[in-house]
């Protein structure tokens, strides 16, 4: 009768928990609401020189350790072979000559970071559009979240969200030779602990299952269980997940470089017909010196520098059915389907990237062909 | 003799199950960044799918080690490998590039070597769970009834 109970018991809180994940996921994101984003101010940063990204990040870690080093030493050859960039070696050996120690290690994960305490240099995706790692930033790991310092610019990031631009190659940076200790301490306790906390559970059931009653609906009943307590105590050890639910925005944000981009094609009337539809969102993919010098119309600028984290920021509060027309400088420019593509690639589903640009519109402009001269205008003054 | 010969397979396929757990669990993200690029499943079910994957091979290597309900963590890890080598085999012959995001080193590209490794270690559990299963018969047995039928403790008086 017990036993009866107990299983029952177990059978209804897995279909519980299953269920309010299932929820979860689908009910999880909401659009925020439209606010006015045109009057930000908002400047652009243009991207940090990638292929000596190893050599700063191995500096910063050591200034992290109260060691600062000369940029001068550590600007030779042989810590930079290859022209995009150090190889892990490399980095090792200029932390190492730098006066630090240097400990590579692969497979490292949030457990290890969070237990370490240590600046890491750690390889990630430059880009999050791309599908390979090839930038090196120093991080600097609390319980919480990790500092990232990625050239002159640092910034807080989530564990979820770090993981998901990271590849688990580190370079843990200490002032003593005892990192690779720590490292397969750690990761002796993570595993430890969850071979503990499965092997306490089979334990339980196994008793259960040691009379000669058992059928193979118990049987694979206490499989599931000891399923899911396994994935509930692995996320929480490794601190991947929150209720056994991977981070919504982190899985978005790795699987970027997968989204096929669909964006719509259009040409002047669609260019036209944005500038004059104030629900319509015109884009200006021109680099900002272009863009301050003029644009079209109320255009946002979104420079073709600009990556993937950047624009979701800067378009955070706007829905993704927002219709969008993106322009560049002519017809020859194509900065605009570079930022069609990005902006297609963070969800947005109507996006238009039209062949003409700045320069035919001033043209039709000028033979007033256009719906709208006084709006045409006070862009011109700008 | 045929008991040790199955469980010398369990132990055997051990070793991938758990590693590849616990790095597919430590980085769930970079596995269905792997996953995501064989583009067979729903951007909806990866955020699923790899924790899910992750946490049955491990538990199915627990179970290995335990020695506990053998039939179905044999049969378990027979139809994750079958997945997994039918999956790989499939962007291998349609020409695919991309890393085939086995055992956590997801950058090694899909190549003969590595659609053969989970192909080998599906013979592997089949074969352990045939021999699980021969001494008994026809008769499929679960848990203890199992686990005593393999340490040669023949219940019920059938033999």
């Amino acid at each position: 009768m017990r036993c009866r109970i107990c299983q029952k018991t177990l059978a209804i809180g897995i279909t519980v928990f299953w269920l309010y994940a299932v929820f979860t996921s689908v009910v999880f994101s909401q659009d925020l609401a439209v606010r006015d984003f045109l009057s930000k101010k908002w400047v652009w940063q243009g991207k940090q020189d990638s292929n000596v990204c190893g050599l700063f990040s191995a500096i910063r870690a050591l200034e992290l350790l109260g060691k600062p080093a000369n940029v001068d030493a550590v600007w030779n050859a042989k810590y930079m072979s290859h022209r995009e960039g150090s190889t892990p070696e490399e980095l090792r050996q200029s932390v190492q000559d730098l006066g630090g120690h240097g400990v590579l290690t692969t497979g490292l994960s949030a457990l290890e970071l969070r237990s370490l305490q240590f600046p890491v240099i750690s390889n990630v995706k430059g880009d999050l559009e791309r599908s390979v790692y090839d930038h090196w930033v120093c991080v600097q790991p609390s319980y919480d979240f990790v500092t990232v310092y990625d050239g002159a610019a640092n910034f807080d990031m989530s564990y979820p969200e770090f993981l998901a631009k990271w590849n688990g190659i580190g370079l843990i940076v200490s002032e003593h030779d005892y990192g690779m200790l720590c490292v397969f301490g750690v990761r002796a306790l993570g595993v430890g602990t969850l071979i503990l906390i499965a092997s306490v559970v089979i334990r339980k059931l196994g008793k259960r299952s040691s009379t000669r009653d058992e059928s193979p609906r118990r049987a694979i009943l206490n499989f599931f269980a000891v399923w899911v307590v396994v994935e509930m105590f692995g996320s929480w050890i490794y601190g991947t997940t929150f209720l056994g639910q991977m981070h919504r925005n982190a899985t978005n944000n790795a699987l970027l470089s997968h989204v096929h981009s669909t964006h719509f094609e259009g040409g002047m009337k669609e260019l036209i017909a944005a500038k004059d539809e104030p629900s319509h969102l015109l884009i200006d993919a021109r680099h900002p010196h272009d863009y301050a010098a003029g644009t079209i119309g109320q255009a946002a600028n979104i420079p073709v520098f600009a990556d993937i984290q950047a624009i979701t920021q800067f378009l955070l509060a706007i829905p993704k059915q927002t219709p969008i027309v993106v322009f560049c400088q002519s017809r020859q420019c194509s900065y605009n389907t570079v930022v069609g593509n990005r902006l297609v690639k963070i969800g947005f589903s109507n996006v238009t990237v039209v062949s003409e640009g700045y320069v035919e519109f001033m043209a039709q402009s000028q033979s007033g062909d256009t719906t709208d001269q006084h709006n045409l205008e006070k862009g011109w003054s700008r | 003799m045929k008991k040790a010969l199955a469980r010398s397979i369990d132990f055997l396929l051990i070793v991938p199950l758990f590693l590849s757990g616990i790095v597919h669990m430590s980085n769930p993200y970079q596995f269905a960044n792997s996953i995501a690029a064989y583009e067979l499943v729903p951007d909806f079910m990866l955020l699923w799918i790899p924790k899910l994957l992750s946490s049955l091979m491990i538990t199915i290597s627990l179970y290995f080690m335990a020695g506990l309900s053998l039939q179905i963590a044999r049969i378990s890890a027979a139809t994750l490998f079958a997945l997994f080598g039918v999956v790989q085999l499939q962007a291998c012959l349609a020409g695919a590039q991309h890393g085939c995001g086995c055992f956590g080193f997801s950058s090694a590209p899909i190549s003969g070597v590595s659609v053969s490794i989970p192909i080998i270690l599906f013979f592997l559990a089949i074969t352990s769970s045939i021999l699980g299963w021969l001494p008994l018969g026809n008769r499929v047995r679960w848990g203890a009834e199992a686990e005593e039928a393999s340490h040669g403790v023949f219940v019920n008086n059938q033999f």
